[in-house]
C-alpha cells in the first residue's frame, strides 16, 4: 500500500480538512474519474495540449492527496503528450493511469477513517 | 489608482512594477568631513561638495568635541564647490568659536572657493590662506 | 490582522482549489476562488484582493498571462503573486519569475511553507503601502509649502510693489523663483531727488529667504523716501537683519544711490558678484564687493563705507546675482564672469548690451526648467530734469500745528556722524498742512544744510566741486575734512505762524564758519548756469518767498509761504 499512497501527505490533508476530509476525498475520486474520461476524448480529438493539461491537473491533485504512484504516471503522460508520441503509446499510458486510479481509490477508501 | 507625482512607475516587459526614486543631480560626490585635534587646535578637513547637505556632518565635526579649542582650521583641500549655505555654516562655526573674538583659519582653498570667499569679503571674518 | 486580508486562489482543479482554500481559511484569510486565468483577472479587477495565488497551467488563460495582467491592473500597488506549480524544471521556474511571479508553492501543499511565504510577502506589501502613504503625505506637504510661499510672495509685492522698478531708465529681469530663492530688487526715489536701488540675494531657500525680504524692503523704502543717506540706510538694514536672523543667515546686497544732480553713483557692495559701469566711450569699470553681507556683523563692527563713481548721462550700471554667473548649459558649464565682461566690452551701442546679455544667458540655459534663476538689472544715468517729481505719501494726520518754533543745533560730534535732514524735515512736516510741499521743503533744507556744513563749517570752496577728479575727489576731501574737524556747529531755527490765511514758515540756518561777502552775489545768474555747483542756493532762492543772508554770511534765512489747504 505504501508505494501508492504518501501517508504523510494524506495526514497533512486530513488535519487541515478536519470534518471535510471525507468530502474532499469524494471530490477527488469523482474529479479524477472525469479527468480520465476527458483524456480519452482529448486523444480521440488529437488535442495533445488538452491531454497534457489534464494529465498535469490530475498529477497535481494526486500529489496533494498523497496518490504518488498515480501522480507519477500522470507526469509521464504530461510529458509524452507534448512530444511527437504515437497515439497508441499515449493510449497505453491512459489505460495504465486508469488502472492505477482504480487501485488508488481502493487504498484511499481504506484510509478514509483515521486510526 | 494612477501614479501621482513623486514615485515613477517603471513597468518591465512582463508587467512587474517597481518604484523608482529620483535623486537630484548634484548628489554626485559624497561629502566627507573629518576632524583632528592637536595642540589646542581643531582641524576640520572637507572633501567634496560643501553645500546644503553637509550641514549635519559639519556641525557634528566641531560640536561633539570635549574640550574648547583655542583655534580652528578649516581645510578646504578637497572641497571643489561652496554654496551660500556653506558660507552660513562657516559663520556658525565662527560664532561657536567666539564670534568677533574667534580665531578661525580657512586654508587650502582652490581658486573657485577663494573667489566665493572673496566676494563675500570673508577675509574680514576669517584668516584665509 | 490576517482576517481582513483577501487572497485569490486560481486553479482549474477543484480539489486543489478546495484544499488550498481550506489551508488559507485556517490561517485566517478570506478566500476568493477562480477556475481559470481569465476568471482570475476578472475577479481581481472587481474585488482587488491583497494577494494572488495562481496555478500555472490552466485552460482559457494560463497563470503567467493572468499574472501579467493582474500586475498591470494593480499599477503602483504591490500585489504579491505566488505561482502554484508542480513543475520542477528550473527553466519553468525561471519563466514563472520572469512572468512577474514573486514566489512559487509546489504540490503537495505544505501549510507551514505556505505560511512562511505569505508572511514575507505580507511584510513587503505593508512596507510598500507605508511608502506610498508617506509619498502622498510629502506631496501634500509640498503643495502646502508652495501655497505658503505664494502667499508670502503676495505680501511682499504689497510691501515692495515692483512698479517702482518701472522706470524709463531701468531695465531688469527678476527670477520667477525670487519668492523662493531670496532675490530682491527695489528702487525708490529719495526725497532728496536721488534714485536708490537695492539688489539683494538672501541665503537659503523658500520661506527662510523670502521672509527676510519684507523687513529689508520696509527699512530701505521708508528711509529712502524720508531722504536718509545711503550709509545710514545700510547701517539700519544691517541692524534690522542682524536682529531678526539667527547666526548663519545673511543677505548679500548692492545698495546704490544714483545722484543725477551730482552725476555720481555711490555704492555699498557686500557679497554680490562684480557689477559694471559701461560708458559710451567704451570704458567698462568693475565694481567689486568690499563688505561682508548684511546680517552678519553687529552695529559696532559694521562698516558702512561706500565707493563713489563719477558717471555721465548715458552711462549704465549693470548688476546681477550669482544666478547669472552660474547659468549652466547642457554640459554643466557655467556662464562665468569672463563671458559677461566680453559682452559688456563688445562693439555697438552700450544700450544693446543688456539685451545681448539676456539673450546669451537664455541661450545658455536653453529652456531647462529650474535654471531660469536670473536676476539682473541695468540702470541708465539720466539728466536730473528728466526725472519726474518725487511722489509723496499722503499722510493721514489731521492735526495741525500752525504756530510753533524750534531750535536744533548740531555740535562737532553730531556733524561728523549724524545726518539731520530726515529728522528736521519730519518735524516740520508733521502736523503741518504742507502736503505736496514735502519735496520742496526737503530740497531747501538740504541745500541750506550742505551749504552750512561744507562751505561754512568745513570751509570747502564750491569751485572744487567741478575740477580734477570731479565729485569723487570732492567727496573724499569732504570726508577727510569732516573727520579732522575739531570744532563747529550748525543750528536750525524754525518758526511757523499763521497770517492772512497763509502759513508762513521761517527757516534760519547758522553755521560756525567764517562767512563770506554776500553783498555782490547774484543768484539768478548762477541758477541759469545749470551746473550743480551754482545750483544750490540759487535754487533755494527760486523756491522760497525770500532768501536773506545775515551775520557775516554764516547765516541764511528763508521764508516759505503756503496757503492753508493748498496743495
Amino acid at each position: 500500500m505504501s508505494h501508492r499512497i504518501d501517508i504523510e501527505a494524506l495526514s497533512e490533508l486530513r488535519e487541515i480538512m478536519e470534518d471535510d476530509f471525507g468530502m474532499l476525498l469524494d471530490q477527488y475520486i469523482s474529479v479524477s474519474h472525469e479527468l480520465i474520461d476527458e483524456m480519452d476524448e482529448d486523444l480521440q480529438r488529437d488535442d495533445r495540449e488538452a491531454l497534457s493539461r489534464n494529465a498535469h491537473s490530475l498529477k497535481g491533485s494526486s500529489m496533494n492527496l498523497g496518490a504518488k504512484a498515480l501522480a507519477q504516471r500522470c507526469g509521464v503522460l504530461e510529458e509524452q503528450a507534448k512530444e511527437t508520441c504515437s497515439a497508441d503509446s499515449l493510449e497505453a499510458l491512459i489505460r495504465s493511469i486508469a488502472e492505477e486510479y482504480e487501485g488508488t481509490v481502493v487504498d484511499l477508501e481504506a484510509l478514509r477513517n483515521p486510526g | 489608482m494612477s501614479c501621482q507625482n513623486g514615485g515613477v512607475r517603471d513597468a518591465n516587459s512582463q508587467g512587474a512594477t517597481t518604484l523608482k526614486v529620483i535623486f537630484p543631480d548634484n548628489v554626485d560626490v559624497p561629502m566627507a568631513i573629518h576632524s583632528t585635534v592637536s595642540n589646542n587646535c581643531l582641524k576640520i578637513v572637507i572633501e567634496g561638495q560643501f553645500d546644503l547637505h553637509s550641514h549635519k556632518e559639519f556641525l557634528a565635526s566641531y560640536s561633539d568635541v570635549d574640550f574648547n579649542p583655542q583655534t580652528y582650521v578649516v581645510d578646504m583641500r578637497g572641497a571643489n564647490y561652496l554654496d551660500s549655505s556653506a558660507l552660513g555654516m562657516l559663520l556658525l562655526l565662527r560664532d561657536h568659536a567666539g564670534g568677533d573674538d574667534s580665531k578661525v583659519e580657512i586654508v587650502n582653498c582652490n581658486p573657485d572657493v577663494r573667489k566665493i570667499l572673496s566676494i563675500a569679503s570673508f577675509e574680514q571674518l576669517f584668516q584665509i590662506h | 490582522m490576517s482576517s481582513s486580508v483577501r487572497i485569490l486562489v486560481a486553479d482549474d482543479n477543484s480539489v486543489d482549489r478546495l484544499y488550498l482554500s481550506s489551508i488559507l481559511r485556517k490561517e485566517g484569510y478570506q478566500v476568493l476562488q477562480a477556475v481559470d486565468g481569465r476568471d482570475a483577472v476578472e475577479q481581481f479587477e472587481e474585488h482587488r484582493p491583497e494577494i494572488v495565488l495562481l496555478d500555472v497551467i490552466m485552460p482559457v488563460m494560463d497563470g503567467m498571462e493572468a499574472a501579467r495582467l493582474i500586475k498591470e491592473i494593480s499599477g503602483e500597488f504591490f500585489v504579491p503573486v505566488i505561482f502554484l506549480t508542480s513543475l520542477t524544471g528550473k527553466d519553468d521556474l525561471v519563466k514563472c519569475l520572469e512572468a512577474g511571479g514573486d514566489d512559487f508553492l509546489s504540490k503537495p501543499y505544505s501549510p507551514v511553507i505556505l505560511r512562511a511565504k505569505l508572511n514575507v510577502l505580507q511584510r513587503f506589501r505593508q512596507m510598500q503601502v507605508t511608502m506610498l502613504e508617506q509619498r502622498d503625505q510629502i506631496a501634500l506637504h509640498n503643495r502646502d509649502l508652495i501655497r505658503d510661499q505664494e502667499a508670502a510672495s503676495g505680501i511682499f509685492n504689497c510691501v515692495a510693489p515692483s512698479g517702482a522698478l518701472e522706470r524709463d531708465n531701468i531695465r531688469h529681469l527678476i527670477s520667477p523663483l525670487a519668492a523662493f530663492n531670496g532675490d530682491v530688487l527695489l528702487a525708490e526715489r529719495s526725497l532728496s531727488g536721488s534714485l536708490h536701488i537695492l539688489l539683494g540675494d538672501f541665503i537659503g531657500h523658500g520661506l527662510t529667504a523670502a521672509v527676510g525680504t519684507i523687513p529689508l524692503a520696509e527699512v530701505f523704502l521708508s528711509m529712502t523716501h524720508k531722504g536718509h543717506l545711503l550709509r545710514d540706510i545700510v547701517v539700519e538694514c544691517n541692524s534690522k537683519l542682524n536682529s531678526i536672523f539667527p547666526t548663519g543667515y545673511f543677505c548679500c546686497v548692492n545698495m546704490i544711490e544714483m545722484n543725477m544732480l551730482k552725476g555720481t553713483i555711490e555704492i555699498w557692495a557686500g557679497g554680490i558678484p562684480d557689477a559694471y559701469i559701461t560708458s559710451e566711450n567704451g570704458e567698462v569699470r568693475r565694481i567689486e564687493s568690499q563688505h561682508v553681507p548684511l546680517g552678519i556683523l553687529g552695529p559696532k563692527s559694521f562698516d558702512p563705507s561706500t565707493q563713489v563713481f563719477e558717471v555721465s548721462v548715458g552711462d549704465r550700471l549693470i548688476m546681477f546675482t550669482d544666478g547669472v554667473l552660474e547659468a549652466r548649459d547642457a554640459e554643466g558649464n557655467d556662464f562665468g564672469a569672463a563671458r559677461v565682461e566680453e559682452i559688456l566690452s563688445g562693439d555697438g551701442d552700450i544700450g544693446d548690451h543688456f539685451d545681448e546679455l539676456t539673450r546669451q544667458i537664455h541661450e545658455q540655459i536653453g529652456g531647462r526648467e529650474g535654471d531660469d534663476d536670473i536676476t539682473l538689472i541695468e540702470i541708465e544715468m539720466v539728466a536730473d530734469k528728466e526725472m519726474e517729481p518725487v511722489a509723496e505719501y499722503q499722510g493721514a494726520g489731521s492735526s495741525e500745528a500752525r504756530d510753533w518754533r524750534m531750535t536744533y543745533e548740531l555740535g562737532t560730534s553730531s556733524l561728523k556722524s549724524f545726518h539731520p535732514l530726515p529728522l528736521i524735515h519730519q518735524i516740520i512736516m508733521e502736523g503741518q498742512d504742507l502736503q505736496g510741499h514735502g519735496s520742496l521743503l526737503y530740497t531747501v533744507l538740504a541745500e541750506l544744510y550742505n551749504n552750512a556744513l561744507e562751505h561754512g563749517v568745513l570751509n570747502m570752496p564750491s569751485s572744487k566741486k567741478v575740477g580734477e577728479g570731479g565729485f569723487a575727489k570732492y567727496y573724499e576731501d569732504y570726508q577727510k575734512a569732516l573727520e579732522e574737524l575739531e570744532e563747529g556747529f550748525v543750528r536750525f531755527e524754525c518758526e511757523s505762524s499763521e497770517r492772512d490765511g497763509e502759513v508762513e514758515m521761517t527757516i534760519r540756518v547758522i553755521d560756525s564758519g567764517a562767512g563770506f561777502d554776500y553783498h555782490n552775489v547774484c543768484f539768478d545768474k548762477q541758477q541759469a548756469n545749470g551746473q550743480y555747483h551754482g545750483r544750490g542756493l540759487g535754487l533755494v532762492n527760486q523756491l522760497c518767498s525770500s532768501m536773506t543772508f545775515k551775520g557775516n554770511g554764516n547765516e541764511i534765512e528763508v521764508v516759505l509761504r503756503t496757503s492753508i489747504g493748498s496743495s
